[in-house]
């Protein structure tokens, strides 16, 4: 059974000019032990995901319909007393640390006990303060560094940091949102090989949120990319980046240079941002894609599947034209 | 040992500023217009007399020397006598200041308690009934014309209902009688009750919504969402992450009051005619008592002073960032 199973997930913010529906039906499940990887462009809906799964969607939003299935439990039903004692436990979340993720005046050791204290209340203050160095060596801290503040830290050992908070209570599900955007390429590596090596050696699932392919390529297995609050395409990582079907995943790695591809850059153009208040039907992709269908615009594409893992919502006729071109 | 050292820094750095105002004050006071001598309206003086006076006040000398006799006295611990009392300026001036101090340390940090409890639960709670109640209250507070809310207070609590004292700081038969420590101490606080509130109802608005905003900021901090991510409590939230960092404005803003307390205080402790420095600072400025205006000054000097010094390492201790 999926460690992880979301269905039919709508999440909307109710906004001034109506809801915006951020996040819009979509589907998908992550095994014990996997990495799942969401990409796509900034305001496509991939933080809200991270967001719901947490239960820290902000006070104007909310979760439309679906569920959420997590280890036998529907999140989508949680209150506020059940949220936090799963919050941090059961799933945990590393945060970009560029984004004064640690609090500037509390000591980085005092903010990891803490998790520890709150989901073990029984534990010993000896005990937790064992189990605090223990994760810091795992994430590579020296002990030393324990009894720093924040500012005293590099960027990559307050990233580092945050990956220990987030693995304190041994969660079975990490979601990482962005946890390498605005570090410099070499600590970007060392990040996510860390990330890797925890993975692997705690067997924890992990969601890895970007809008950097190569990150998430280099991370995830199974990839999801979304568009305009949809998950369009979704396939293992060989099958989206190898042979993408979706016009949008398409666009997206074209945008993405290379050094190989240097002569014909040809950097798709994207006209125009879909509105997520007004549209209801139609595929949202569809003012800026080459098919220039007219079915595109009122007819909502269904799941084409073109393996057994391999999905992409559109109408076949136009994935295979496009195919045949 | 790194504190101490910053401290002794400080230290040196405030003394050259005190001896800078110190000479300011001086020739600032000779340079205002009138004299204490006119102010001594008696027909029988003769021109001989007056001249006596002037010498037996060292103002027959030039400002300069003056100046020097007056810098080295203030070494031997001699601020001059004062023009009007005829007795020591430090005599009156030691009298007068532990009733200030009583009264506006009190206030002061009682309502900074006050405020910053108050906005930290306004801004929590930001948009409900409590907020506005504490927002509308605070504003109102922060806007009061102080001498009008004074005589208010006074009025109603004191002449209408004569619950408190009119004045003063303790009731005379006390005073004289062998009464125990304990009653005197009440007596003290039964006649402090009314400028106290006063007091406290002017800082607090201000406290208030400084903390408000504050707190406002730091609660969008991605830190507040780190904390609740981890699960815990929303007091905890509150309390430890959120209230520590938004306190510091603050503290900034009780050691800047703490020192203007001495002055701005003039106005509430002559309607309630508290003994203390300010009451004594407007006479001795109207009467042109240099002496006593000048030890007045300051000492208000002194304590802003100190009140920085203290706040710059409240600071460092609060926020770690900080260094010096």
């Amino acid at each position: 059974m999926a460690l992880l199973k979301v269905e039919n997930l709508s999440v909307g913010y109710k906004s001034k000019k109506g809801m915006v529906n951020a996040v819009n039906n979509i589907s998908f499940s992550i095994e014990q032990g996997r990495s799942l990887g969401f990409v796509g462009e900034s305001g496509c809906g991939k933080t809200t995901i991270g967001m719901t799964l947490m239960g820290l969607l902000p006070e104007n939003a909310s979760i439309l319909k679906g569920d959420i299935i997590f280890n036998g439990n529907n999140l989508a039903s949680f209150n506020d007393e059940k949220w936090r004692a799963f919050r941090g436990k059961e799933i945990s979340m590393i945060f970009q640390a560029a984004m004064n993720a640690l609090n500037p005046v509390i000591r980085v050791d005092e903010q990891i006990a803490e998790v520890i204290q709150i989901h073990n209340p029984a534990m010993s203050k000896s005990d937790v303060s064992n189990q605090v160095k223990k994760i810091f060596s795992l994430v590579e801290i020296p002990e030393d560094r324990l009894r720093d503040f924040p500012h005293q830290y590099s960027g990559g050992m307050k990233q580092r940091a945050i990956i220990a908070m987030a693995l304190a209570c041994a969660p079975k599900l990490i979601i990482a949102d962005e946890p390498t955007t605005a570090l410099d390429v070499i600590v970007q590596d060392q990040i996510l090989k860390e990330i890797k090596k925890i993975q692997k050696a705690l067997n924890t699932s992990v969601i890895f949120i970007s809008h950097d392919i190569a990150v998430v390529a280099d991370v995830c297995k199974d990839i999801c990319v979304m568009y305009g609050g949809h998950i369009v395409e979704k396939g293992t990582r060989e099958e989206v980046f190898k042979s993408p079907r979706h016009p949008y995943t398409k666009t997206l790695l074209g945008s993405y240079l290379t050094l190989d591809s240097y002569e014909d850059i040809n950097v798709p153009e994207i006209r125009e941002a879909p509105d997520l208040i007004t549209m209801t039907g139609g595929c949202r992709f569809s003012a800026n894609c080459n098919c220039k269908s007219q079915k595109c615009q009122c007819q909502t594409p269904e799941w084409v599947n073109l393996s057994s893992t391999h999905q992409a919502l559109c109408f076949e006729e136009l994935l295979n034209k496009d195919k045949n071109d | 040992m790194k504190t101490k050292k910053i401290i002794f820094n400080k230290l040196i750095e405030i003394t050259i500023l005190f001896f800078i105002i110190l000479t300011v004050l001086f020739f600032l006071f000779r340079a205002a217009p009138g004299d204490p001598v006119s102010r001594m309206v008696d027909p029988t003086l003769t021109p001989e007399d007056i001249q006596l006076l002037i010498a037996q006040m060292g103002l027959d000398e030039p400002a300069w020397k003056q100046y020097i006799i007056y810098i080295k006295n203030f070494f031997s611990g001699n601020l001059g006598h004062s023009f009007h009392y005829g007795e020591p300026v430090s005599n009156i001036i030691l009298d007068r200041m532990p009733c200030t101090i009583l009264l506006f340390t009190t206030s002061t940090l009682l309502a900074a308690f006050a405020g910053v409890f108050l906005g930290k639960i306004a801004a929590w709670k930001k948009g409900s009934a409590i907020d506005n109640v504490l927002s509308i209250g605070a504003l109102l507070c922060h806007t009061l014309f102080i001498p009008w809310f004074a005589l208010l207070v006074l009025w109603a609590f004191a002449y209408k209902l004569g619950w408190f004292p009119l004045g003063g700081i303790i009731s005379p038969e006390l005073w004289i009688n062998d009464t125990s420590f304990f009653i005197k101490m009440l007596d003290v606080l039964h006649h402090m009750f009314l400028p106290l509130l006063t007091l406290f109802f002017i800082h607090l608005g201000s406290y208030l919504l400084l903390m408000r905003s504050s707190m406002l900021g730091v609660l969008k901090e991605e830190y507040i969402i780190t904390a609740r991510a981890k699960g815990l409590s929303d007091k905890v939230i509150r309390n430890k992450h959120a209230a520590r960092n938004a306190a510091l404005p603050v503290i900034t803003s009780v050691g800047l009051s703490l020192a203007f307390s001495i002055n701005g205080g003039a106005l509430t402790e002559q309607i309630f005619t508290w003994p203390g420095i300010g009451r004594e600072l407007i006479f001795a400025v109207s009467n042109n008592d240099y002496p006593l205006a000048q030890a007045c000054f300051l000492l208000i000097t002194a304590v802003v002073l100190i009140a920085n010094l203290i706040v710059d390492l409240l600071y460092a201790y609060m926020d770690p960032r900080i260094s010096y």
